[in-house]
């Protein structure tokens, strides 16, 4: 599989300097035992640079798994993946993860913060890693967190904070390292609407302001709706896109928006 | 012993009773826990190891004590055979006898027909046997003709083999039927009846030694003068052989009127062998009835009983009882180890199964029933790891026996041995501990939010203030007064200590209801403790008084300062590792895997402090045996040990060695390479001299001897303590010169340094400390003939001269006390000219003096090997100890593994992050590391304090040993090994964590 897959890197990249993501042809299969799930099937798709692009679909359609392969958490089994120029395949896992470092964030459901760090220290760990001084990392997640409006809370643990704020934090860390493109899964799953729908502006603002790549995915329609582009999902496969009017919330349960898209 | 296995028995009844009423009322809880134990068969196997070590503790400690019973006992029966008790010389008029009479005093032979009237119509006693005891060295001149020898001297060269102390037994061929008789090597009955007058039996040790076969001519030096003797035959070692001790000294038995006449005694026994109806051990039951019988006759006669072997076998079991104390406190700190790994492991199990169980509170489930499934399941660990640590403990029972065998085989032979009885009593506590460390561990997980817990998201439960705690305090500070005042009238200094532990605590659970933090209330507590804990025992001693404990006090205060100092430690825990961050942060690779490595174990603070109690209880006790071990040594082999004296030559009284200088040139020995000789004798009356306090009634033993002018003159000798009066160490002895009524001792007969215990018929000298100044106590002696005299003790010989132990007059004292009837016990100490090596001139001494069966010792050697032995000794011991080592570092591969089930989601998130696999394992194995070095350091810090404290406190001072020496070694070692093991431990969890999926880890449906 893994050759098959290798020998189709060789060729032209797939992103440009208006694209700054693309799959071609992507497969991934998970077997356990007996079982074979195909959760991808040759779905081929791009991003362009500073677009904001929700992946929607019902439970078990791909979505999550999309975001995984595309980022680089996950690897594929066969078809293509470029980022910014490169191509995933030819990258090794460590220099994948540095790259991941220094030039991707992420958003995840249920926050994900380390509980035994402070908001701050969460926010500082991208950058320490990516060999950042511990004192210019504690600035700039100083100025990440003021820029989620959480300075104040910055010494909190996240036992300490509520959900809305949780979610601030794990935006906060995305950003620390002046990332490319941040990766989103669910932001919002885990929150009510109030909270749900400030995380939807901060990450609005900053995909407006810095030109931020965001590709996230969701159940939400609301949510959905204030990204440029809505990429459909359904057993494994992009089954439709639409732009959406930012701002313009489609107030309907996820199943009846599946539905309506079938 | 049986009282205990009741108990312990009751208790497990008790505990299998609560699994029998949860299986019979609440069969479905039952099924679910012990469903749950084939589970993981690997986390099975962990448990089961973690758990079984108290078991196998207390069977390896209880094991060790059968094996050394039995060995040393049976020693006993088969040397003492038929003989139960001895009657020999006693002026005491108690009708009670010593055994040493045995070789210093004689009895008339008629004694025998008066013991056979006393006993002929008793139905206890079944024969009575003479015999006469002398020394003599010997020598196997093999097949060469006696009559071709003119001299002892002569038969030197030709000599196969020679020992300079053989033990002749003279036995009349009656008596020696009449105990029996005994067989040969061979199993053939010897004929003693047939042994003509030079015809020994000669004793199987006495035959190794002296490369002695049927039939070869062996040579004695009785009186100075030579003998010769034919091996008529060989038996096992037994008092019928002359052996009267189980160190396997040669020996031999002759025909007692031959022996008599050999030595001049004609007409005299040395004593007189009773023998019980009933085999060897079975007549051992009527010892009290025959010594009710004789004791009021035998008073009257100036003859006492001795109840040689019930006193030989008190004594095994005696030394098995120290040594099952000594493993069974040693041990506890390890069984502590245990129980804080079986809490640990019951809080993970819980941990992991939170979900499962806030799943079945859900649906109904009371919390009883929760702890009534983990107690079914942990019941089941139990009694399997039970099993498998009896059996286990039985192993290492047999490993400490063969360890004991290596080190002191010399004096016994070890065979392993353990009564089933206790492996029934290592059994029950070792499950019966279990089990409440696992009913205290599921009782605190029971309490769990239901909803947190089904949704497996951390528990938002925050203490509240609340008027328990202030209650808790309030008693705890009222038991801790109440304590301390129930502990003045003993002065127990072990209730003493825990009311004094508990009053800052109940404190501050006061202060911190009242809104003061608790981490700065709780570190003043903590450091209180250990303070109090830590304190020297002298400046303890001033602040409060004199109180008195037992060993068990090591144990005790092992867990009180491990508690303060692991409370201390993890109160400030971030303050302890920022050293390490600091540290790490000058590496800028190793900040993220740093960072980690010590905010988790930061939160974790419960799990945290485990661990780090667990290394810091081992590595503690291990600290403190080894340094009081290395002191102790350091102090025994001083400079001062040998009293400035290089060879010491022990003489015999059958050939007595009045002048050492005079005979050494009389066989033309160089006493040129001699630079001074001195003599410390034990005259005859010495053996029957008791001792008491003015105060006292009852008189102790202790025997005196007499240090003599030439003695005095050429040691050098230290007192820790001197009689006011007596301004230095030349004060003192130039008063035992020239005071016929003062006398020193060393400070083992001091009553205040028999701390953990003595020989309660041992006199020990009221009241005196052994440092400082003292106004001269005088001390009652009663001599022999029942005169008593009054000695003033003006000296307590420092501990430093080890070479010496006991009472010592002068010559004056000598000359005013003992009278100059029968020849004393004398030693020689002889002082050689710089360049002579100790070691040579020894073996020419005892060479050149063979036929007065001299035995020359280097003496600082003896004094090593001695050292050596009782270092072997404490080196099984740590090895013992070192077990929970074990244990603590399995325990820190049992929570990195359980750590990378836990955090699997946050390691994707790391990964997703851009953290490296290796920065991933780094951070789980910086994390061990820590742990384990803050424990082990902790432990070694808090057992050198303690150590310190010890050995500087004035009464090991005293043994003029005030500088502490570090067992550097040891504690190397152990810190490295610990943290290597650890490492190890951690390093495979580690690699699984790098390996983790990022993309798998973070799926959450």
């Amino acid at each position: 599989m893994l050759g098959r897959f290798r020998s189709r890197t060789s060729k032209q990249p797939l992103t440009d300097g208006d694209k700054i993501i693309a799959a071609q042809d992507v497969v991934k299969i998970y077997e356990t035992g007996a079982t074979r799930v195909e959760a991808l099937k040759e779905v081929s798709f791009s991003v362009d640079r500073g677009e904001m692009v929700a992946v929607m679909g019902p439970s078990g359609c791909g979505k999550t798994t999309l975001l995984n392969c595309l980022s680089g958490l996950d690897s594929v089994t066969s078809g293509e993946v470029w980022l910014d120029g490169q191509d995933l395949a030819e990258m090794s896992d460590k220099k994948r993860t540095d790259y991941r470092a220094r030039r991707m964030g992420f958003i995840f459901q249920v926050y994900n913060l380390l509980p035994v760090l402070s908001a701050v220290e969460n926010v500082e760990l991208p950058l320490l890693v990516a060999g950042v001084s511990p004192k210019e990392a504690r600035r700039r997640a100083m100025t990440a967190l003021e820029q989620v409006g959480l300075r104040d809370w910055a010494d909190h643990r996240p036992a300490e904070l509520s959900g809305g704020q949780r979610q601030r934090v794990t935006v906060a860390r995305s950003l620390v390292n002046d990332p490319a493109i941040v990766w989103a899964d669910e932001p919002t799953g885990a929150l009510d609407s109030k909270s749900a729908q400030d995380i939807m502006d901060l990450l609005r603002n900053l995909n407006e302001e810095q030109d931020l790549t965001i590709v996230l995915v969701t159940h939400d329609s609301d949510v959905g709706a204030q990204a440029h582009r809505i990429v459909r999902m359904q057993d494994g496969e992009i089954v439709g896109e639409e732009r959406p009017e930012r701002g313009d919330y489609v107030h309907a349960p996820a199943d009846a928006e599946v539905v309506a898209t079938r | 012993m049986v009282t205990i296995m009741v108990v312990m028995v009751a208790l497990l009844l008790v505990c299998l009773a609560v699994i029998a009423y949860i299986t019979w009322r609440r069969p479905v809880i039952f099924k679910l826990g012990v469903r749950n134990i084939p589970r993981r068969k690997a986390q099975t196997v962990l448990i089961v190891v973690g758990l079984m070590l108290s078991t196998l503790i207390i069977a390896a400690a209880l094991g060790t004590g059968d094996t050394l019973n039995r060995s040393v006992s049976t020693v006993v029966y088969e040397l003492l055979c038929p003989v139960d008790e001895l009657v020999v010389a006693s002026a005491d008029g108690d009708g009670e006898g010593e055994l040493s009479a045995v070789i210093t005093q004689t009895i008339p032979e008629s004694s025998i027909e008066t013991v056979r009237e006393i006993v002929d119509d008793s139905d206890a006693v079944d024969a009575v046997g003479g015999l006469l005891i002398a020394f003599a060295p010997a020598l196997n001149v093999g097949d060469t003709d006696p009559d071709e020898l003119d001299s002892f001297n002569d038969v030197v060269d030709t000599a196969a083999r020679s020992e300079p102390g053989v033990v002749l037994a003279g036995i009349d061929p009656v008596s020696f039927e009449d105990l029996g008789g005994t067989v040969d090597l061979e199993g053939d009955r010897v004929d003693f009846a047939t042994f003509g007058d030079r015809d020994v039996l000669l004793s199987e040790s006495g035959a190794e030694d002296l490369d002695a076969e049927v039939g070869d001519t062996l040579v004695a030096s009785v009186n100075n003068t030579p003998v010769t003797l034919q091996v008529a035959a060989i038996a096992e070692d037994s008092v019928l052989t002359g052996s009267l001790d189980s160190t396997g000294a040669p020996a031999m038995a002759m025909r007692l009127d031959v022996l008599q006449e050999l030595t001049g005694r004609e007409g005299r026994l040395s004593g007189i062998g009773i023998s019980n109806v009933g085999g060897p051990r079975e007549g051992l039951e009527r010892t009290d009835e025959v010594v009710q019988l004789l004791k009021p006759e035998l008073a009257a006669l100036g003859l006492g009983i001795n109840t040689i072997k019930q006193d030989l076998v008190d004594q095994a079991e005696q030394i098995a009882n120290i040594f099952v104390t000594f493993f069974v406190v040693f041990g506890l700190f390890s069984i502590a180890v245990g129980i804080l790994l079986i809490v640990l492991i019951f809080t993970m199990l819980a941990a992991e199964r939170r979900s499962e169980m806030g799943m079945e509170r859900a649906v109904g489930a009371q919390r009883r029933m929760l702890i009534q499934q983990f107690l079914s399941e942990g019941a089941g660990y139990a009694l399997l790891a039970g099993l498998v640590g009896t059996m286990l403990g039985a192993l290492a029972a047999v490993g400490i026996g063969l360890g004991i065998q290596a080190a002191f085989g010399e004096a016994i032979d070890i065979s392993p041995y353990i009564e089933p009885r206790s492996m029934v009593i290592a059994y029950s506590p070792g499950v019966v501990i279990t089990f409440l460390a696992i009913a205290v561990s599921s009782w605190r997980v029971s309490r769990l939010n239901v909803v947190a817990a089904v949704r497996d998201i951390p528990d938002t439960y925050q203490p509240r203030k609340n008027r328990r705690q202030l209650v808790w305090g309030v008693l705890m500070v009222v038991v801790g007064v109440l304590l301390i005042v129930a502990a003045q009238p003993d002065r127990s200094l072990f209730i003493f200590t825990a009311g004094m532990t508990l009053i800052p605590f109940g404190i501050a659970a006061i202060v911190t209801y009242f809104g003061w933090h608790p981490r700065w209330v709780l570190t003043a507590a903590g450091l209180c403790t250990l303070v109090f804990w830590l304190l020297p025992e002298d400046a303890l001693g001033s602040i409060f008084g004199e109180y008195s404990g037992n060993i068990e006090m090591f144990f005790v205060s092992g867990i009180c300062i491990v508690a303060a100092s692991t409370l201390v430690i993890i109160q400030n825990f971030g303050w302890t590792v920022g050293g390490v961050s600091r540290l790490g942060g000058q590496a800028a690779g190793w900040v993220p895997a740093i960072r980690l490595a010590t905010s988790y174990p930061s939160a974790n603070k419960g799990r945290t402090g485990m661990m780090i109690a667990m290394f810091s209880l081992i590595v503690f006790s291990l600290v403190v045996v080894a340094s009081i071990n290395e002191n102790f040594a350091a102090a025994f082999l001083s400079e001062e040990a040998t009293a400035g004296w290089d060879v010491e030559v022990e003489t015999t009284t059958t050939n007595p060695v009045p002048d050492l200088e005079a005979r050494l040139e009389e066989v033309g020995y160089d006493t040129s390479q001699v630079a001074a000789i001195g003599t410390i004798t034990s005259p005859a009356e010495a053996a029957s001299t008791t001792l008491r306090n003015p105060d006292d009634e009852e008189w102790k033993t202790s025997l005196i001897q007499v240090a003599g002018q030439d003695y005095l003159e050429h040691a050098t000798l230290e007192f820790s303590a001197r009689a006011e009066g007596y301004e230095d160490d030349e004060a003192i002895v130039e008063a035992l010169m020239t005071e016929p009524d003062v006398m020193v001792i060393d400070t083992f007969s001091l009553a205040t340094q028999q701390e953990f215990g003595g020989n309660p018929d041992m006199f020990t000298l009221d009241e005196i400390e052994a440092s400082g100044t003292f106004d001269a106590p005088v001390v009652e002696v009663r001599l022999p003939d029942g005169t008593v005299e009054e000695l003033r003790v003006i000296g307590v010989i420092s501990t430093s001269v080890s070479s010496l132990f006991g009472t010592f007059v002068g010559p004056e004292a000598d000359d005013a006390l003992f009278s100059d009837v029968g020849e004393p016990e004398r030693t020689w100490y002889v002082e050689l000219v710089p360049g002579v090596d100790p070691s040579t001139a020894a073996a020419e001494v005892e060479r050149a003096l063979l036929a007065s069966g001299v035995q020359a010792y280097d003496v600082r050697q003896e004094m090593e090997d001695a050292q050596q032995q009782q270092r072997s000794f404490l080196y099984i011991m740590q090895g013992f100890m070192g077990v929970g080592l074990i244990v603590g570092i399995a325990a820190v591969g049992v929570i990195a593994f359980r750590a990378v089930v836990e955090r699997r989601q946050q390691i994707g998130m790391l990964r997703a992050l851009g953290f490296q696999r290796g920065v991933v394992a780094r951070a789980f194995v910086i994390e061990s590391a820590v742990i384990v070095i803050i424990g082990v350091l902790a432990g070694g810090i808090m057992g050198l304090i303690l150590s310190w404290s010890f050995i500087t406190g004035d009464e090991f001072s005293a043994a003029g040993n005030a500088t502490f020496i570090v067992p550097w070694q040891l504690i190397s070692i152990t810190l490295i090994a610990a943290i290597v093991a650890a490492l190890l431990m951690t390093w495979i969890p580690a690699r699984q964590a790098s390996r983790v999926v990022p993309a798998e880890a973070l799926r959450y449906e």
